[in-house]
């Protein structure tokens, strides 16, 4: 998505806010249209479904684990057995659906932070934060290049040593946990070697010799105020009224259809659409590319 | 106008009881362009270091004698202030680069000096116009190429504007098109530009024509220093190893001047001959196709096979490509495509025979290394099939395999994680269930690496921690030993080393050995047989000869300088044989118009 860094950052901090506070079924459903939206429009919707095959035994955990430790839902579906240490079993409708809204928010904070992963560049939030935090910033666009090199290192390392017979996925337990911390030590070691030339060549580039200013490339355009002032309108509904984000679970599900909730629901979710939508009319619409 | 001088300066590393430098007299000029040879070990990139004045700051150790930068005392400068002034482009592009899009690389040294933003972008702009990066300004460093890293890496160099240009062999890890490219830059900016310019490299036939004065370093003393004629003429008494092939054969031939390039060379053996050997157009000699080729006067024989000194006959030699019957590693049809679609090999076949060494040419991303770990059965092909010994890779285990085929990556550091060498091979034996027997002796001292045995593996040499890398696949003896870009960084010295042990083992113990390379010197020297790669496909497979001849790049220095008088001449020993006759033929007022 094109927008100033700025106003990716406010897009993503503000969608993770409302994921937070949120806990409303149908607020939650409103998010998914939201987040769905994003994911579109920053073409990460692939690599979000992509983590998933991550995420499922977190799913999964939630999903089963907290219906049944859980026994403060007044509608009981089913009894269970005793059992050492948890005591009666039973899985009630609360703790259930509280499960599932759980599991929703995860995912949505997941999609948020790939939303974020495509929107803000590290190196443009060292940008943003160069001139008041700089090291942070370097360390930062550092730590994001170390992901891909350490992952490269690790299946560098892995082949040498499987081309010399060592068997990553054979033999007893003992074996292989010797050969991983093998593998381990040829990471650090790697690693180590790697910092050293990389701080060397940031020595010889003036890093660390005093002040530093920022390289700033972004442009400010007509699309970063309108979804700027979408991104505030959507605050401030949120802020004025926080309850109708909000849901009780226990005893008894509160009654999903109370009166005034989808009004301010609608209008902060349809705010939070407006950057998605800028981004698909901007690639899609010729006319509109021209004029913001 | 002097812009260095050190005197007398000598530097030791925090504990070493020698010095990395001693005793160094060297005067920089403003505008020069100065080429740095020298063996590993012998101080080059330590000097380089201490002109970018990391040594004190950066290393630590022990500094003596006495550096200037533009009248200045180079070791009390504030680092901001030599950091301005001089800039370091180091070998490995990828552990140089700390952003992750072009433009902010470019922009880091400057940021660091505090310049202005709007004076940052310009010098952006320009360096990025400067290295032809201009249109990928906005791209992910990860996803460009080597070459394209190490121009980002130049740029971000330029971009603070130095006057002192230092490179520490920024070539090593490229294709010779990308090599081409950086060290045209480079002179560019010397001629157009008067940046002065300090280069260290060992790939002299690339780079040795383009400097003004040659620097020889030898254990940390300067051996030879002058204008490039001047430098190469005592470089030939003190042994040719750091002279590019075309000045070493001119040398031991004992002619008087020394050409630096292809082109001096040409024209130096077109006023010697004089017409005594005509030149064809087509890059053949324009004689008949009969008659003997040893001897001056005589036509040159098309069907001859033996070796050097004749010609044309002894170039076309064309191998048979060796059938699915005497191959011992085969590929066929293979294809192999990475997870983000991108297609590495497109149907490439392969036959490798026992007593053979193939060398695998071609650019930088054209499958070379992919090839070589589906060869080795580090990955399985997306299509077709990889048969050892007439058997499916496939279908063999982890141990069976290792023990047939050694296989050493681009990083030799990775092989290396024991205590000590011998228990590196040790640890090889023990994986694949062999006794020793004396084969660790064997290999070590096949290897040169016998007074190693002790040592920890990371405290070597980068020429010894690459054949102790080799080593500890070939403790297991494998049938075939595969080898990824293994002379990257190593001098002619230990090139001619390398070269020597392969050859050994294919012919004395018949091994296959397969090598991936962008160093066309070095397979023409070693290999019975090239395959060029380009874009996943094989677009040459024959003989060396028949591959490496009359090429612009792919071919060596020695037959871009014989392209037209004897084709096929590859080595230098076959255009010693050759010229030498030649030119006796000349000078006996042998009749013009035949060899």
């Amino acid at each position: 998505m094109r927008f100033h860094p700025a106003v990716a950052l406010a897009y993503v901090g503000l969608l993770v806010l409302v994921v937070l506070l949120s806990s409303h079924p149908l607020g939650l459903a409103a998010l998914a249209v939201v987040v769905g939206a994003g994911l579109v429009a920053t073409g990460a919707l692939r690599s979000w479904w992509g983590s998933m095959k991550l995420l499922w035994p977190a799913v999964l955990l939630i999903v089963v684990l907290n219906p049944l430790v859980v026994r403060e839902g007044a509608t009981v579906l089913w009894h269970g057995p005793r059992l050492p240490l948890l005591g009666h079993v039973g899985v009630s409708l609360e703790a259930l659906v509280f499960g599932l809204v759980m599991v929703f928010r995860l995912l949505f904070l997941t999609g948020a932070f790939f939303i974020y992963q495509r929107l803000v560049e590290p190196d443009d939030l060292l940008a943003l934060v160069g001139r008041t935090l700089p090291r942070a910033g370097v360390m930062l666009a550092l730590a994001t290049r170390l992901v891909p090199t350490t992952a490269a290192t690790y299946r560098e390392v892995r082949l040498a040593q499987a081309a010399r017979g060592v068997d990553f996925r054979g033999g007893g337990r003992m074996a292989r946990l010797k050969h991983h911390l093998l593998l381990i030590k040829g990471l650090l070691l790697s690693s180590l070697e790697r910092a050293l030339d990389l701080a060397e060549a940031m020595q010889a580039r003036a890093f660390g010799s005093g002040p530093r200013t920022a390289f700033v490339t972004h442009l400010w355009r007509p699309r970063d105020t309108a979804a700027l002032v979408a991104l505030a309108v959507a605050l401030v509904l949120l802020l004025a009224d926080l309850r109708a984000w909000s849901f009780n679970f226990y005893p008894r599900l509160d009654p999903l259809l109370a009166p005034g909730w989808w009004l301010p629901t609608f209008v902060v979710a349809g705010a939070l659409l407006t950057p998605p939508l800028l981004e698909l009319g901007w690639r899609r619409w010729p006319w509109l590319r021209s004029k913001i | 106008m002097a812009l260095v001088t050190l005197e007398n300066l000598s530097y030791w590393y925090p504990g070493a009881a020698r010095p990395a430098l001693n005793g160094v007299n060297l005067v920089l000029r403003e505008g020069e362009f100065v080429l740095v040879v020298g063996g590993s070990g012998s101080g080059k990139s330590t000097l380089l270091r201490l002109l970018a004045g990391l040594l004190g700051d950066f290393y630590g150790g022990k500094l003596s004698g006495r550096a200037t930068f533009m009248g200045r005392n180079l070791l009390e400068l504030d680092r901001r202030q030599v950091a301005r002034h001089v800039g370091l482009v180091f070998q490995d592009p990828e552990r140089q680069l700390v952003m992750t899009r072009v433009d902010r690389e470019v922009a880091f040294g400057p940021e660091n000096l505090g310049l202005p933003p709007d004076e940052i972008r310009r010098r952006v702009a320009e360096a990025l116009e400067l290295v032809g990066l201009a249109s990928l300004a906005e791209a992910a460093v990860g996803e460009l190429s080597g070459g394209q890293q190490q121009k980002v890496a130049l740029a971000g160099v330029l971009a603070m504007h130095p006057r002192l240009l230092l490179l520490d062999e920024p070539t090593s890890q490229l294709d010779p098109i990308a090599a081409e490219e950086i060290l045209h830059t480079v002179r560019r900016l010397n001629e157009e530009a008067g940046l002065t310019v300090v280069l260290v490299e060992h790939r002299l036939e690339r780079c040795f024509h383009v400097a003004d004065r040659v620097v020889a370093l030898a254990a940390g003393r300067i051996v030879a220093d002058g204008a490039v004629r001047d430098a190469a003429r005592v470089l030939a008494r003190d042994g040719d190893a750091y002279l590019p092939p075309v000045a070493r054969l001119f040398a031991r031939l004992g002619w008087d001047v020394l050409p630096t390039s292809v082109r001096e060379g040409r024209r130096l053996l077109a006023a010697r001959l004089d017409g005594a050997v005509p030149v064809s157009t087509h890059g053949h000699v324009s004689s008949g196709e009969t008659g003997r080729a040893n001897a001056p006067g005589r036509k040159v024989g098309a069907t001859a096979q033996a070796g050097p000194p004749t010609a044309r006959g002894i170039m076309r030699r064309r191998s048979a490509r060796p059938t699915e019957g005497d191959a011992l590693l085969m590929a066929r049809g293979v294809w192999f495509a990475y997870e983000n679609g991108r297609e590495a090999l497109k149907g490439v076949d392969l036959a490798v025979r026992p007593r053979e060494i193939v060398m695998v040419l071609g650019p930088s991303g054209s499958g070379k290394s992919t090839l070589l770990k589906i060869l080795a059965g580090q990955l399985d092909p997306g299509r077709g099939r990889v048969l050892l010994a007439g058997l499916p890779m496939s279908a063999l285990e982890l141990r069976e395999r290792v023990r047939m085929v050694g296989y050493v990556g681009q990083h030799p550091d990775h092989y290396l994680l024991q205590e000590t060498l011998e228990e590196e091979l040790r640890f090889t034996l023990r994986n694949l269930g062999l006794e020793d027997g004396g084969r660790i002796t064997d290999t070590l001292e096949a290897l040169g690496l016998a007074a190693c045995r002790e040592a920890n593996p990371r405290d070597l040499s980068s020429g010894e921690r690459q054949r102790a890398a080799v080593a500890t696949v070939l403790v297991a003896e494998p049938r075939v030993l595969i080898l990824d870009e293994p002379t990257r960084g190593m001098d002619y010295a230990l090139k001619t080393r390398l070269s020597a042990l392969l050859r050994d083992l294919s012919r004395k113990k018949g091994s296959a050995v397969v090598v991936a390379t962008h160093d066309v010197e070095f397979a023409a020297s070693t290999a019975d047989r090239v395959v060029l790669l380009a874009d996943g496909r094989v677009v040459a497979q024959d003989a060396t000869r028949n591959v490496l001849d009359g090429n612009l790049f792919y071919s060596p220095q020695i037959n871009r300088l014989l392209h037209g008088y004897a084709p096929g001449v590859l080595k230098l020993e076959e255009a010693l044989a050759f010229l030498r006759t030649v030119v006796k033929g000349a000078e006996a007022g042998a009749p013009r118009g035949g060899v």
